[in-house]
């Protein structure tokens, strides 16, 4: 549990925010400027607030009335930065051992996290022969030897490419599922916080602008309005119904938020079953798909004679109007959002409750990775 | 090959050179790094005061020092009558001479290291639970070594070549306080002097050579190290 209710100016920036995070994975979202770094660096102890109150799990580590301030190295509260800040006159092991002495995590539980984050082969390594990927893999470990009560992620993926960001998202969230402990993961891509929680808070010019599940947030305007402009894409758990090898493509079966993998239940209606790319993943494995609003389309009727193979019933929960296009909340078992524009909103004359039809090419739909 | 005068010239020489190195080593360190990392009211004042030897006449320190530490000044007055211990006119006088002239040069190039170092890396430091000596003896320390192992150098060579503040502080005594620019100035105010000012004034090229290309390749190791860190 983190509480934090802090003030802070600086020039003409002020944070001003009072929030609860709970004892799981929170993601901080908002654009560049809106005092994410600054908030990780508040709680951090790398930073002071001009006033507040800074709690984790009931302790406090900063309250201005009572003139408690926390020295950083006493917080007990691990970061991985932006940029990896590894020791560049330490092997990764040194790195690693850094802050597992007395209070951290030497022996055992260390090497559980070596293993669990694949770090072994690299142990005996120098910084500079390590790849983009592996620091910041390396620099999560360090954080996570050293035993903290809090884990602040801050744009811990924003310095690498796509393809390196899909390759360390799954060692996030085998941290998140493993190792119990709150977190928070600052980002100002929604796909990426998506991947590992919907826990959402939203920071922006240094005012808390949202905070909650990202399904309940998206019923906000000011909430999907900021995830709007910073680029949305739908983030959909899926499971693994089948594959077809022969014909390209596998079958997914869509899964409730927090529902249980669904191996009991009755099997998925057919039209519950969507066409995507052929994947890797087992049968009745979960799966995370991207989707981007604007690669779906809408129909008021299953349409007959079109290539489009994913036609998806469900029902309009909201519709709202944000530069000229249309947002549309469909509910499809989950809230998926598709951007049209006016005109194509228009011509549907779209109401919440109307039933509607999700058109989504298979290809529009992309695996982030396993659930 | 050298006369007895000169090899105690020359040992002289490095003995108050070494001396020198020792006595400023840890306040040198501690000032760098206090101009390099902290804010403080008088900053600039500090700052200007470290400064001062590099832009005062050597003669002019040199008389200062006198005035401070000879047997009527309030440090050497102290010095005598609680310990009987005499500076000035001493080895101890050339080495205290050469650390004043030899301290901007080590506070200089320290605390350009020390400044060189991420202090973002340090942060993280502290994130892993440690306090500020350990981050200074782990983190700030290493990473700017070479750039203070330079500016130990370059004090050093200053040390050596030492002669306005030297030859006013601790005079010009034989086997005491006679360092090798003081025994060439000497030489050549005596008839038949040249031979062995010149042998001296290559052994003072030679070393003065030798620690500047030390500290070069020093300094071309710190940069290929903050280039490969970058």
């Amino acid at each position: 549990m983190i509480h934090a209710a802090v003030r802070l100016e600086r020039g003409d920036f002020t944070l001003d925010v009072d929030f609860r995070a709970g004892a799981r994975a929170t993601g901080v979202f908002g654009p560049s400027g809106a005092g994410k770094t600054t908030l990780i660096n508040l709680i951090a102890g790398l930073e002071r607030p001009a006033q507040g109150t800074i709690a984790v799990n009931g302790r406090t580590l900063f309250d201005s009335a009572r003139g408690i301030d926390v020295p950083v190295e006493r917080r007990r509260i691990g970061v991985v930065f932006q940029e990896h800040r590894l020791f560049p006159h330490y092997s990764v092991k040194g790195n690693l051992l850094y802050g597992a002495g007395r209070a951290g995590r030497a022996g055992a539980e260390g090497d559980r996290i070596i293993d669990l984050l694949e770090l072994g082969p690299l142990l005996a390594r120098r910084v500079h022969e390590l790849s983009g990927g592996e620091r910041q893999r390396v620099a999560l470990g360090r954080a996570l030897l050293s035993n903290p009560s809090l884990l602040l992620l801050d744009e811990p993926l924003s310095s690498l490419d796509l393809r390196l960001r899909q390759q360390i998202l799954p060692y996030l969230r085998r941290v998140r599922d493993l190792i119990a402990m709150p977190m928070l993961y600052v980002s100002h891509e929604i796909s990426e916080i998506l991947q590992l929680t919907d826990r959402l808070l939203m920071l922006d010019r240094g005012k808390i602008a949202g905070s909650g599940s990202y399904t309940d947030l998206m019923h906000e305007d000011a909430a999907l309005a900021l995830v709007y402009a910073q680029g949305m894409t739908n983030v959909i758990r899926a499971r693994v119904a089948g594959h077809e090898p022969g014909e390209g493509f596998s079958l997914l079966a869509i899964a409730a938020p927090g529902a249980a993998p669904a191996d009991s239940a009755a099997p998925p209606r057919e039209d519950a079953r969507w066409i995507a790319p052929p994947c890797a993943a087992a049968v009745g494995a979960e799966v995370l798909l991207t989707l981007r609003p604007t690669e779906i389309a809408l129909a008021a009727e299953r349409v007959r004679g079109v290539s489009i193979q994913n036609q998806i019933p469900g029902v309009v929960t909201r519709c709202t109007v944000h530069d000229q296009r249309v947002l549309v909340t469909v509910d499809v078992g989950v809230p998926i959002i598709a951007e049209l524009s006016r005109r194509g909103a228009a011509s549907l004359e779209l109401r919440a409750g109307q039933s509607i039809h999700c058109l989504i090419k298979s290809n529009a739909l992309a695996y982030a990775g396993p659930a | 090959m050298l006369s007895a005068e000169e090899w105690s010239a020359l040992l002289l020489s490095l003995r108050v050179a070494l001396w020198s190195v020792a006595i400023t080593l840890v306040p040198g360190i501690a000032c760098a790094w206090l101009l390099a990392r902290r804010k403080f009211p008088g900053k600039v004042i500090v700052d200007a005061l470290v400064h001062l030897p590099l832009v005062l006449p050597p003669v002019v320190v040199g008389y200062l020092l006198l005035l401070c530490f000879g047997r009527r000044g309030p440090i050497g007055g102290w010095l005598y009558e609680s310990f009987g211990f005499e500076t000035a006119f001493t080895w101890r006088a050339a080495a205290i001479a050469s650390a004043v002239m030899g301290f901007p040069l080590l506070v200089r190039a320290a605390r350009l290291a020390i400044e060189l170092t991420d202090v973002r890396i340090e942060y993280a430091a502290r994130t892993l639970g440690a306090g500020p000596w350990r981050v200074f003896w782990t983190i700030t320390l290493p990473l700017s070594l070479p750039g203070i192992l330079a500016g130990i150098v370059l004090s050093i060579a200053r040390g050596l070549g030492e002669f306005g503040a030297t030859i006013t502080f601790a005079g010009n005594i034989e086997g005491v306080t006679r360092t090798l620019p003081v025994a060439i100035y000497g030489y050549t105010q005596v008839p038949a002097g040249d031979a062995p000012a010149l042998r001296l004034l290559a052994i003072s090229v030679a070393l003065s050579l030798a620690a500047l290309i030390a500290s070069e390749m020093l300094a071309r190791r710190i940069s290929r190290k903050l280039g490969g860190a970058a």
